[in-house]
């Protein structure tokens, strides 16, 4: 009995069109109520009404993580090629792609990289860049970011122009 | 096996290996589940690209090496994935000419 009150109005709790006219009680509740009401009423039912709660709270839970899960194991993707795999890949980013610039939502994914190297491994292990190079970059890019300060604008000529008058 | 050998690099203190959009597919020492560096790795990656390392725009970049303090981030594109290794950076004294 217990259980199938509190889950009830778990339920009710959950629906989210509840309007000023949905009923707090349905008439169902109502003689599940009375018959708890008509019957034992006890500490012991009270006990189980909260057993009862702790229970559907758990299915509930156990319902929902059911529905939100995706079920990988039956769709074929185990055995999909490398090669169909990007093809869906690029399939579906150019879809997101195409979806996103429609709503005008400016983020976009970037561009595929390119293939790049062919072993990363060397490319990585190899030494690192040596203490001149990074020296040369720094005071270049030092040299840039003042450069960039000292530039201003020469006001010369004024902005607004009037033609024809007299 | 998705680290493609860099995880056998030898004064390697961590490695990543992700997706063209960040995700990770591999990783480990220091750099373990770090998808914080991750995401500024892939982003710093895409900047790169878009820089023209010759006027023909025929080649791009080979490698990317962040130095921060004695820290080396040596970070590469092959097959469409993202390596990065981080090393001790131990520079050698320029050889004055």
């Amino acid at each position: 009995m217990g259980c199938c009150f509190s889950s009830d109005e778990d339920k009710d709790q959950d629906v989210p069109h509840t309007n000023e006219r949905t009923p707090l009680l349905d008439p169902s509740h109502a003689d599940q109520i009375q018959n708890i009401q008509g019957g034992r009423v006890s500490r012991n039912s009270v006990s189980q009404n909260h057993k009862g709660d702790e229970q559907s709270e758990f299915s509930r839970i156990l319902r929902q993580t059911a529905i939100n899960v995706i079920d990988v194991t039956s769709s074929e993707s185990q055995n999909m090629e490398q090669g169909e795999m990007q093809d869906r890949a690029t399939q579906y980013s150019n879809r997101l792609n195409m979806v996103l610039s429609a709503s005008g939502k400016s983020r976009v994914f970037p561009p595929h990289l390119p293939t790049g190297i062919t072993s990363p491994q060397m490319t990585l292990s190899a030494p690192p860049v040596s203490l001149s190079d990074v020296q040369l970059i720094s005071s270049f890019s030092e040299k840039c970011a003042s450069a960039a300060k000292e530039i201003k604008i020469q006001h010369k000529e004024s902005l607004v122009v009037t033609f024809g008058v007299p | 096996m998705a680290a493609h050998g860099i995880d056998r690099i030898s004064d390697s203190l961590g490695y990543l290996v992700l997706t063209e959009d960040g995700a990770v597919i591999s990783s480990g020492g220091q750099l373990e589940n770090d998808e914080m560096t991750a995401t500024k790795i892939t982003k710093l990656v895409h900047t790169a690209y878009k820089i023209p390392v010759t006027s023909d725009r025929k080649d791009s970049l080979k490698r990317v090496s962040v130095i921060i303090g004695d820290h080396i981030f040596m970070i590469t594109v092959s097959q469409h994935k993202i390596f990065v290794s981080k090393r001790h950076y131990s520079p050698q004294e320029p050889v004055p000419a």
